[in-house]
């Protein structure tokens, strides 16, 4: 057992769960904190214990979920929950993020991490509270939605203050887009990792505690806070993001129109301005908004409320309507009915899908239509055609369910466009298996290299920059990338080392916990690494300093690409991304005739390899660099393998 | 006689939860709202938020700003003055 002592920053402990043995165990955290905590933790635990030939979803399989030793703490967005798994759709490492306030609420509850294995042998759900565990009959919850869920644990719990992560019906039909939903709308959507919960039928888990985090130096820590405070108060990009959500910010072309998008399945990048209009951001305000809403400690409450009117007078509250849902749903669709968009957003959330997979595969099951490979009688009587707002609400359904085509799509778009064939493989939009529903991937460069080349299989949350959009004073790009280039969207220079740093220093920021949006990926005025070794230190006591921080971010992001390399087989031909981008221009808009060249995105690859000390013929990794980082055992695994250069 | 107090104004609430854990920093110099004055209370059928101010508020007598109003970022909370009984 744990000892009662208890560190600053951390909660102390970590929860080991077996559901097929029906135990919990307790232990302390202390010996895994090199990696810091949240998604570093995770992945050094998922890396350590996954057998490398295990399906995601056998009883094996492992689901570590973390908060770091910022998240419950007052710094600004410190409301983060990593999620690691093994993904269902890449085989390789998923690291899903959520905020909200679970993440919090499970340091109140004594805990910085739970790991899961095994395999429960009816629903169950885990019950946390106050430095204890319990695994609870969830017979009653299977079958229900998020929304349901969430309330009936509070009512069994009696405590309407409980926080709960659950999956609805697609994790329990164990969909390749079933994502874990927290607060009822906060989502880790990545990697199908809904359906391992569901693979291990676990329904739930639910938090709740009144144990307060130690601060090693109270003083310190809550003046650097307001201080950061008023700085992101100060950044026109908070400013743009508390005003206008990630919707106003980001989506349907941006706060100008112009940004390119996906549009049909990614055929184009181009959504023209009177399609795009019945989708701004102001047309939801103003018809249905009702306030916003935030994460714990979030100054900036990106995310709006919404009330829409539904039937018998009875009115729906919609939340976690962002940019990725107006793109996937909308302009990747061709769907401009606002309605349907916010409908479409809730019956995500109650089903516990992940908006950008099924936006995906959808897409590409229009497209199969528009192409005569899906017909009618495959669709039982839906027309799938662009605009069709109706087919892709049922198609929700469908696939969260596995009913009719939605039991082909509820296995990837990889997967699906396999099964169907004849040609439908290539306009399947992913990356390594993972599905994409992206914007400016044909004309911001560096953009693209950072959503291929990700490790959670796409996505442009790791090493994707905004700097191509934010741009930068020339001599801090020079010092920083070597080039000024790296700031110029057509450009192909500086690109590489630019998605190297980010990947290091997102890996550092999902492990303390906080929320990008208080970073400088969007604004290179608020918070760096150099802050953040400030805010650890006060916190913690723990004295890191900024480079040895991206060091151990470094560490991290090569745990996932040896996961990567052992599990799933990837290689360097995984981080070029689908030939639609290289092949189909930009059709028109400011960036008409943008595509992504071959050989230079080639080249662009090779300058990433080289930031990163990895091998430019297989992509793998080298000794020198596993070396450098100190990573012994994952050069060793490696090696075994024979996937070592 | 006058005397300052903690003056909410709910709608602008965003629910963040910063002022409650501010509150009980402040009196314990640990993360802990749950030794809070402040508490948020959402409503979830209507999507809002209520903010409850205890009896127990000091209004951070030794702080030029209280805790909760200097952590506030939406402006949810303000100082103001009561009629004390």
């Amino acid at each position: 057992m744990v000892e009662e002592k208890q560190s600053s920053g951390w909660a102390g402990r970590l929860l080991r769960v077996n559901l097929t043995e029906m135990r919990c165990e307790i232990e302390p955290i202390d010996p895994y904190l090199s990696f810091l905590g949240g998604r570093g933790l995770s992945d050094w635990i998922l890396f350590e214990e996954s057998p490398h030939d295990i399906q995601p979803t056998d009883p094996q399989s492992v689901i570590a979920l973390g908060a770091g030793p910022l998240v419950g703490m007052l710094a600004p967005g410190a409301s983060r929950l990593n999620v690691s798994t093994k993904s269902v759709l890449t085989h390789g490492i998923s690291t899903a993020n959520v905020g909200g306030h679970f993440g919090a609420e499970l340091k109140y509850a004594g805990f910085d991490q739970i790991v899961i294995q095994g395999k429960a042998s009816y629903p169950m759900f885990l019950w946390v509270h106050n430095g204890r565990a319990e695994i609870r009959s969830a017979r009653g919850l299977w079958g229900k939605t998020t929304w349901e869920t969430e309330e009936a644990i509070r009512k069994e719990l009696q405590d309407e203050k409980v926080r709960v992560a659950c999956i609805g019906p697609a994790g329990e039909n164990l969909c390749a887009q079933a994502c874990l939903i927290a607060d009822k709308a906060r989502a880790a959507g990545w990697g199908g990792c809904g359906a391992v919960f569901g693979s291990k039928n676990l329904k739930a888990i639910a938090v709740r505690g009144t144990m307060p985090v130690k601060v090693f130096n109270p003083e310190a820590f809550w003046s650097y806070t307001i201080k950061l405070q008023e700085r992101i108060s100060r950044s026109r990009a908070a400013q743009i993001l508390h005003r206008y959500g990630t919707h106003g910010a980001y989506g349907v072309g941006g706060p100008f129109g112009s940004t390119p998008q996906g549009v049909r399945n990614h055929q184009d990048e181009y959504w023209p301005a009177e399609k795009g209009m019945h989708l701004r951001e102001i047309v939801f305000r103003e018809k249905w908004e009702i306030g916003r809403t935030a994460c714990f400690s979030c100054p900036i409450s990106c995310t709006h409320l919404y009330k829409l009117p539904v039937k018998d007078g009875r009115s729906l509250i919609v939340e976690g309507v962002h940019t990725n849902t107006v793109r996937g749903l909308g302009s990747n669709l061709d769907i401009t009915d606002p309605e349907a968009i916010l409908l479409g957003q809730a019956l995500i959330n109650q089903l516990g899908l992940n908006t950008d997979g099924v936006a995906s595969v959808i897409g590409w099951a229009f497209e199969a239509y528009e192409r005569g490979l899906l017909t009618l009688e495959d669709t039982d009587g839906l027309e799938l055609s662009w605009g069709n707002a109706q087919a892709m609400l049922a198609l929700l359904e469908q696939i969260a369910y596995r009913k009719g085509l939605g039991d082909l799509l509820a296995r990837g778009v990889k997967e699906a466009s396999r099964i169907l064939g004849r040609g439908s493989e290539a306009f399947a939009m992913h990356t390594k298996g993972q599905e994409m529903n992206e914007q400016t991937v044909r004309s911001h460069k560096g953009w693209a290299l950072g959503i291929f080349t990700s490790t959670r299989g796409s996505g442009h949350l790791n090493g994707a920059s905004l700097i191509e959009r934010l741009g930068m004073e020339p001599e801090r790009a020079k010092a920083l990338f070597g080039t000024e280039e790296v700031a110029r969207p057509e450009s192909y220079e500086g690109k590489g080392k630019a998605t190297a740093w980010f990947e290091s220093f997102k890996s550092v920021v999902d492990s303390l916990g906080i929320c990008y949006y208080m970073t400088l990926w969007i604004d290179l005025e608020l918070i760096g690494l150099e802050d953040m070794a400030v805010l650890l230190e006060s916190a913690t006591g723990k004295t890191i300093e900024a480079q040895e921080l991206l060091t151990i971010g470094e560490r991290i992001y090569n745990i996932e690409k040896a996961f990567n390399t052992l599990h799933a087989g990837l290689t360097r031909k995984d981080d070029v991304g689908p030939k639609r981008f290289y092949e189909t221009p930009i059709s028109a808009g400011p960036f008409a005739g943008a595509s992504l060249d071959l050989q230079k995105y080639n080249n662009m690859l090779d300058e990433y390899y080289l930031a990163h000390g990895w091998d430019l013929a297989s992509g793998w990794q080298t000794s020198s660099c596993l070396d450098r980082l100190g990573l012994k055992e994952v050069k060793e695994r490696l090696a075994q393998a024979g996937k070592l250069k | 006689m006058l005397r300052e107090t903690i003056v909410s104004h709910a709608s602008l609430c965003t629910g963040c939860r910063a002022c409650e854990v501010a509150c009980g920093f402040r009196r314990t110099m640990k993360m802990d709202p749950f030794r809070s004055s402040v508490e948020i209370e959402k409503d979830e059928a209507e999507g809002k938020f209520h903010i409850h101010v205890q009896e127990s508020c000091d209004v951070c007598q030794d702080l030029e700003v209280p805790a909760c109003i200097q952590i506030c970022q939406v402006r949810a909370l303000s100082l103001g003055r009561k009629f004390a009984q």
